[in-house]
């Protein structure tokens, strides 16, 4: 049986067998059955389920997002754009699958990284779309009320949706062959929308009764900003480091809300990583992040945060591996993230383990033209009793040109 | 360069298609739930939610109705009586004279006698036997559409009694049996016996004379049950009148003859109430009020832990609002409901212009369905005692949330008076109920009309 037959859709009229549609097909169906991201009942503890912008190359080595070999476009490392010398369009799309400690699933794709960058004046300038926080969650509940004495069956459900993300404006150059520097500004955007409502028998109350809803819209902002370094002090090794602060997290309701806005202190966030090459087409990655939520932890309430909160994880890639002559970089790491709000008291984690392959699309002139990245995570967030398990699947478009 | 866009395209779009599924995480725990919330129930008597209640008879007439009614002492005492009126001779009638294969037109006929053929509704009969009925001639003038037991005319500007109240005095023409059990054998021995559904009575010459005379206001038959305990429903009248044509004097010819009117007369009616208030009937009776919503309500102490107390009776906050009814049997009995009755809620429009005000929509009918008093929810037992009080329950929730809306926030007044009233027979398009009354406990009364509220406040959803 030929390959145009197994692909008769992306193979030549004739035939000839094309690697670029195999790697895009097999891209695409890889991803089929994934759905991964902040999908967690974890979203509901204080201000939701941190969602790092990590593209796909970066989860499949347990990366926090600094210090990684190479130049791309990171909404977590100011610095990586400094040695892209074309114009760049990057986008991470996320599908995560999850299962709750009951059995249950739950799925959405989303995209935690959209972004472009355009080198101008020995220098290189990017606007990002990040994720920040996933607040998607909910609780559907079957209750027997005492009304007046009467039992009367009834359904309780409270809805979270939406997320907190960042629009950045970056600048990144090279002060030295060995050395980049990048700084972003931005704000953080986005809208939460909380609903809760009531449904009551029919039978016990009479025909005609209504569902009970009061629901809260509050729209994000705030201004951030990060700044980041990337030094090659050998050829074989790179070191990064980047902090990120927020004035302040604005959670500001809408007219029909009402209510007070709220205001957050989110905390400055410090990340270090290295990569370094080992033996030729082996790179070994590691990384960590800290961050001090205390502060937020009194504003939301006592005991709402565990304080200090790391992530770290690190992981390899294998470069030699191609295919129809191209490079297949495979990747394997793990990584750990605390959370930093507490569940009912509890504090919470996620460990990953991951894997993943990239592969040009199309090379030109010595540059990649299109990219294409994957990296599947398979990992648990346990929290007291509440334990998930999910796979999230992140797939990275990376295109080049000018 | 093509054949990469259609990979690409094709692999996006996989990938596209990969995140279609959207489920959020969904947790069962009610406990992790940031909400509080507490239903409660709230029962307002009639003065704290209505003021101005008024009771209103006289919609619509018997005559409108497709069947009339006979009824003699039935349950406690009611009476009726058909009144029927019938149409004039034809001028003229057309006669096959002796030998000739042709007919000729003939008007010096001469009305000589008439049988009347009465036909019964053989499933909406109350009595037990044989009912015996008499026709009579009616003697005095009268005028169908607004005729009562005690008013023979009851229009604008002109009212007179009945000499004798019930449609006298009458002149006897003829008396009937009918017995609802007796069959024909039918001419197929495998098809089932016919029931016999009427009865004939014989009119004198002098009547069918008068009757044939359309000048004559007073002609007309009354129909009357002489059997106690009976209650009928007449589906028709006919009159088949006998006459002598002047071409040809030795035979009798039978000429039918159309209805003008029907209608019947009964007694006793609900009269006036003072405790209770009635819908149905012919004429209709209805009952109107002015809601008169409070601003706020005591709460439970479950739900003054959460929100401030007494509650402000909002929109957002109310989930059921219904008006609850009490039933009482009817004074007399008999006028009890023997079929449904569809008690409609609807708001009126103008209420200055009470009671011909134009009524709104029913309120009270969630999926097309309205609440009815049905025959069963009297519980009448053969010596007429009655069971306890039904309830019946009017929903109008979105109907009252409008009510407590900031007008501001509505495109048009929501009026606040409504009617309580039958709502329209599927069949006749009518809203009138013969000799059926749905009776209700009245405003002051121990078991007076109650609104009942179901309200969930709630501490609101968190500041996230």
């Amino acid at each position: 049986m030929s390959a145009q037959r197994f692909f008769p859709i992306a193979l030549p009229a004739r035939g000839r067998f094309r690697p670029l549609a195999v790697a895009c097909l097999l891209g695409g169906i890889l991803a089929l059955p994934s759905a991964s991201a902040g999908q967690s009942l974890l979203a509901g503890a204080g201000l939701g389920i941190p969602a790092d912008p990590l593209d796909a190359r970066t989860r499949a080595v347990g990366g926090v997002g600094v210090g990684m070999a190479g130049w791309s476009l990171s909404a977590t490392d100011p610095a990586a754009i400094a040695g892209l010398v074309l114009p760049t369009i990057t986008a991470t799309m996320q599908p995560t699958r999850a299962t709750l400690t009951d059995g249950r699933t739950a799925g959405h794709a989303w995209f935690p990284t959209i972004g472009v960058s355009y080198p101008l004046w020995r220098s290189v300038f990017s606007i990002t779309l990040a994720s920040a926080l996933d607040q998607r969650w909910e609780v559907i509940t079957p209750r027997l009320l005492d009304v007046n004495g009467t039992e009367v069956g009834a359904i309780d459900a409270y809805q979270s949706s939406g997320n907190v993300g960042r629009v950045q404006l970056g600048w990144a150059t090279r002060l030295r062959e060995s050395l980049a520097v990048g700084i972003t500004v931005g704000s953080h955007v986005g809208v939460l929308e909380r609903r809760f409502s009531r449904s009551l028998d029919p039978g016990s109350i009479g025909e005609g009764v209504e569902n009970f809803a009061t629901q809260g819209r509050w729209r994000a902002s705030g201004l951030l900003g990060s700044a980041g370094v990337a030094w090659d002090p050998t050829d074989f090794l790179r070191l990064g480091a980047a902090v990120s602060w927020t004035d302040e997290l604005r959670l500001t309701p809408s007219a029909a809300t009402g209510g007070e806005a709220a205001a957050y202190s989110i905390p400055m966030e410090f990340r270090v990583g290295g990569s370094g090459t080992l033996a030729p087409g082996l790179l070994v990655m590691a990384s960590l992040s800290y961050a001090d939520w205390t502060t937020v932890g009194e504003e939301l309430r006592e005991g709402a945060t565990r304080g200090a909160a790391w992530s770290y994880g690190g992981g390899v890639e294998w470069g030699r591996a191609a295919v129809m002559g191209r490079a297949l970089p495979i990747r394997l790491g793990a990584r750990r993230q605390e959370l930093p709000f507490l569940r009912e008291g509890v504090e919470a984690s996620e460990t990953v383990l991951s894997a993943g392959a990239g592969f040009n699309l199309v090379e030109g002139e010595g540059e990649t033209r299109a990219r294409i990245d994957l990296g599947i995570e398979r990992g648990t967030r346990s929290a007291g009793d509440l334990s998930e398990r999910f796979l999230r699947t992140s797939v990275t478009l990376r295109l080049s040109g000018g | 360069m093509i054949r990469l866009r259609n990979v690409l395209l094709w692999g996006v779009g996989l990938l596209w298609i990969s995140g279609c599924a959207d489920d959020s995480p969904t947790s069962n725990d009610g406990t992790i739930l940031p909400v509080d919330a507490v239903t409660l129930e709230v029962r307002l008597p009639f003065s704290q939610f209505a003021t101005d209640f008024r009771r209103f008879e006289g919609f619509g007439t018997p005559a409108s109705l497709p069947k009339t009614y006979v009824a003699h002492d039935w349950g406690g005492g009611v009476e009726a009586r058909a009144m029927v009126q019938f149409g004039a001779l034809p001028r003229i009638i057309f006669v096959r004279p002796p030998g000739s294969p042709a007919t000729v037109p003939d008007s010096t006929y001469v009305p000589v006698s008439g049988e009347l053929i009465l036909r019964f509704d053989t499933l909406d009969y109350q009595g037990s036997g044989t009912f015996e009925l008499e026709a009579a001639a009616i003697e005095t003038p009268w005028h169908g559409p607004s005729a009562d037991w005690f008013l023979s005319v009851d229009t604008v500007g002109a009212t007179s009694a009945w000499p004798e109240p019930g449609g006298g005095p009458v002149r006897v023409l003829d008396q009937a049996e009918w017995d609802p059990e007796e069959v024909i054998a039918p001419e197929d021995p495998e098809d089932d016996p016919i029931r016999v559904d009427f009865v004939t009575l014989e009119v004198d010459s002098t009547t069918v004379t008068e009757w044939a005379d359309p000048e004559f206001a007073g002609r007309g038959l009354r129909i009357s049950s002489l059997t106690p305990e009976s209650r009928l429903a007449i589906r028709s009248v006919e009159l088949n009148v006998r006459v002598r044509p002047s071409v040809n004097p030795d035979t009798l010819v039978s000429v039918p003859v159309g209805l003008a009117q029907v209608t019947y007369l009964a007694d006793p009616t609900p009269g006036a109430l003072t405790e209770t208030f009635v819908i149905g009937g012919a004429p209709a009776h209805r009952a109107t009020f002015r809601l008169d919503l409070p601003a706020t309500i005591e709460g439970t102490p479950e739900a003054c832990a959460i929100v401030e107390c007494p509650l402000a009776l909002s929109p957002d906050r109310l989930v059921y609002a219904g008006l609850e009814l009490r039933t009482t049997p009817p004074d007399p009995i008999g006028l009890r409901p023997l079929e449904p009755i569809v008690i409609e809620i609807r708001p009126v429009l103008d209420p200055g212009r009470l009671p011909r005000s134009p009524l709104g929509f029913p309120l009270a009918c969630p999926s097309g369905q309205c609440p009815m008093v049905l025959p069963s929810t009297e519980v009448v037992e053969e010596d007429f005692t009655v069971g306890a009080p039904a309830r019946i329950d009017l929903p109008m929730t979105r109907y009252v949330r409008d009510l407590l809306r900031d007008p501001a926030d509505l495109q048009a007044e929501i009026p606040s008076t409504v009617t309580l009233l039958n709502g329209l027979d599927a069949a006749t398009g009518l809203e009138l109920r013969p000799l059926q009354y749905a009776s209700f406990w009245g405003p002051g009364t121990e078991l007076e009309p109650i609104l009942r509220l179901v309200l969930t406040v709630s501490t609101g959803v968190p500041n996230p």
